[in-house]
């Protein structure tokens, strides 16, 4: 039986503050490649002095950036494992790779689940938890969907869903925090006034309900974006339906963050969509 | 958009040099600097700028621009007022996103040009405007605001961020308003800035517990200033900052009267509020270490 062997890849941009943990974390995976939109902290030198093979390429958007790494990186592993900076994967997580990966098997994909821990404490409630995402996979089987933000993976190939988990470490200050809640939130709102002008990149309506995630897509772009009241919705669903309040204080305040972040989609919408109907009224 | 601040630069030039500071300003500059054409000495004083801010506003003739790198608000704002040479002895303090209307700019002339006045710095009022319409009672107006003002006599004080003007001498009041356009770069900027606002906000709050709260009498004194300072002060022990700024701006304040605009900015103050208060808890309680500590736990488990 031979050990497979695993390529991390790292996708960073001013990463000063993880680089070196997280590469530390990921060699014991693998070979570990740092994909760094040319940072301005040092993240590069960082992460070669911790043992990772850097390659710098101007940023685009996230899945653009990393499906160019997942062609171009000089990968010569037969598993790809995508690890966020901000993410860690624990001796147990590791050690259930190792085992599951040892095995002969069919499956070209796997999800890991993933753990949030902010206020010092892992969050297991509110529907962050768990959070399954396509990180592990055969090299040359997955590719990211174009999208701005928040971009899913797709498999070609049958998925299974690894035990252990990795930890996703909420540590950098709450403006950072918010920095990337402003961004993303810009960003997304981005995407709703295209779903509503209807030059999304979508699936054919036939297609849409094949699976589950394809269904709670379908309602994330045309149910969700004309709710009113969105802000209080995702407040209540995670913090009461989703049994945030289980996490004590950092659930009732990421169940807080997550509704002012809804909250600034809106706004940013309803702001967009007033400016392209006043750009269209002064033609 | 702002039709209303249209100048005609037909009357001679007044008495009175203006300055803005600005980073970032290109959406608004070029209608800032239009609306106050009865100047012929605006300084612009800006912080670095990355966008075509300093290139608009050279292109007018009237105007001069200084570069700063920006450290504090209330150093940034005393360089304005102390560091640069102006053409006349009244200085009118704008903001980027603000428009000075026609009455004002006369009342400004008029004001600068009498030469008994024994006032060394003016105050007014504003309207701010959000989603094309004045929002009155939802932004509290009306709130005196110190703009024109003899430099060599005002400074401002030390604080973090929201910092007021000292005034050496007495203060004299206009009549006439300018307006404020909070959103007109972009709603994306406002919630950037406000979460600057509210870092830096949050490190005065922290600073201000530390040193127990300020005595009661304060909350009475006869000084508007002093008063609303205390209350300012007090506000940071208190429990639920951003739902009492919501009922005090939208129910005490009547913010209900102002539509779906005077709502949503309700909503945007308190969760400015939120912000301040969760990052004085984040500084106080070290949220960095805390998490740090578990995560060095949870890596050094051994495997099931």
């Amino acid at each position: 039986m031979t050990t497979p062997r695993i390529d991390v890849m790292i996708p960073t941009l001013n990463e000063a503050d993880h680089i070196a943990e997280t590469v530390a974390n990921a060699l014991t995976l693998g070979t570990v490649y740092v994909l760094d939109s040319f940072s301005t902290d040092g993240t590069q030198q960082l992460a070669r002095d911790a043992g990772a093979v850097v390659v710098e390429r101007a940023f685009t958007n996230y899945a653009d950036q990393k499906n160019w790494g997942l062609d171009n990186l000089p990968f010569t592993g037969d598993w790809i494992f995508i690890l966020d900076a901000d993410e860690r994967i624990t001796p147990d997580l590791g050690a259930k790779i190792r085992e599951r990966l040892a095995r002969s098997s069919r499956v070209k994909g796997y999800f890991i689940n993933r753990v949030v821990i902010f206020m010092g404490k892992p969050i297991r409630h509110g529907g962050l938890y768990p959070s399954w995402n396509l990180r592990l996979f055969r090299r040359g089987t997955a590719r990211y969907e174009e999208r701005a933000v928040h971009e899913h993976m797709v498999c070609n190939g049958a998925t299974d869903y690894m035990r252990g988990e990795m930890l996703h470490i909420r540590r950098e200050t709450l403006s950072r925090y918010l920095e990337k809640h402003i961004r993303y939130a810009d960003l997304e709102s981005d995407e709703w006034v295209k779903w509503k002008l209807g030059e999304s990149t979508m699936g054919s309506p036939n297609s849409l309900f094949k699976d589950a995630l394809a269904l709670r897509q379908w309602v994330r772009r045309h149910v969700w974006p004309r709710l009113p009241g969105r802000p209080l919705w995702r407040f209540m669903y995670m913090f009461f339906f989703r049994f945030g309040f289980m996490d004590g204080l950092p659930g009732w305040q990421l169940a807080r963050l997550m509704a002012c972040y809804e909250y600034m989609i809106g706004l940013l919408y309803k702001q967009k969509m007033q400016r392209l109907s006043e750009e269209k009224s002064n033609k | 958009m702002n039709s209303s601040t249209q100048q005609s630069a037909t009357q001679k030039p007044s008495r009175i040099s203006v300055v803005i500071l600005t980073l970032n300003e290109e959406h608004n500059i070029g209608d800032c600097i239009r609306a106050l054409s009865f100047s012929d000495d605006i300084v612009i004083v800006d912080s670095f700028s990355t966008d075509r801010t300093v290139e608009i506003a050279r292109s007018f003739p009237n105007v001069r621009v200084f570069q700063r790198q920006f450290d504090t608000e209330y150093k940034q704002r005393n360089y304005a007022l102390h560091d640069v040479e102006y053409k006349h002895d009244w200085l009118y303090i704008c903001d980027a996103d603000e428009r000075v209307p026609e009455d004002l700019a006369r009342e400004l002339s008029a004001t600068a040009s009498s030469a008994d006045s024994q006032h060394v710095a003016y105050r007014l009022h504003y309207k701010n405007i959000y989603l094309g319409r004045w929002i009155k009672h939802a932004s509290s107006y009306p709130v005196w605001i110190i703009r024109l003002v003899q430099p060599r006599r005002v400074r401002y004080e030390v604080r973090e961020t929201n910092v007021h003007p000292i005034v050496d001498g007495t203060v004299g009041e206009l009549k006439a308003h300018f307006y404020h356009y909070s959103f007109n770069a972009g709603l994306a900027r406002w919630f950037a800035k406000h979460n600057y606002y509210s870092t830096r906000e949050a490190i005065e709050g922290v600073r201000i517990r530390a040193k127990g709260r300020p005595p009661l009498r304060s909350l009475w004194s006869s000084d508007p200033m002093i008063r609303r300072r205390a209350m300012k002060n007090s506000s940071y022990f208190l429990i639920g900052r951003g739902f009492f700024r919501f009922l005090h701006q939208y129910v005490v304040k009547l913010g209900f009267l102002d539509g779906a605009a005077g709502f949503h900015y309700c909503m945007m103050i308190a969760m400015y509020e939120y912000w301040i208060e969760l990052k004085m808890n984040e500084l106080e309680s070290n949220w960095r270490q805390a998490t740090d500590r578990k995560v060095q736990k949870l890596l050094t488990e051994t495997p099931t």
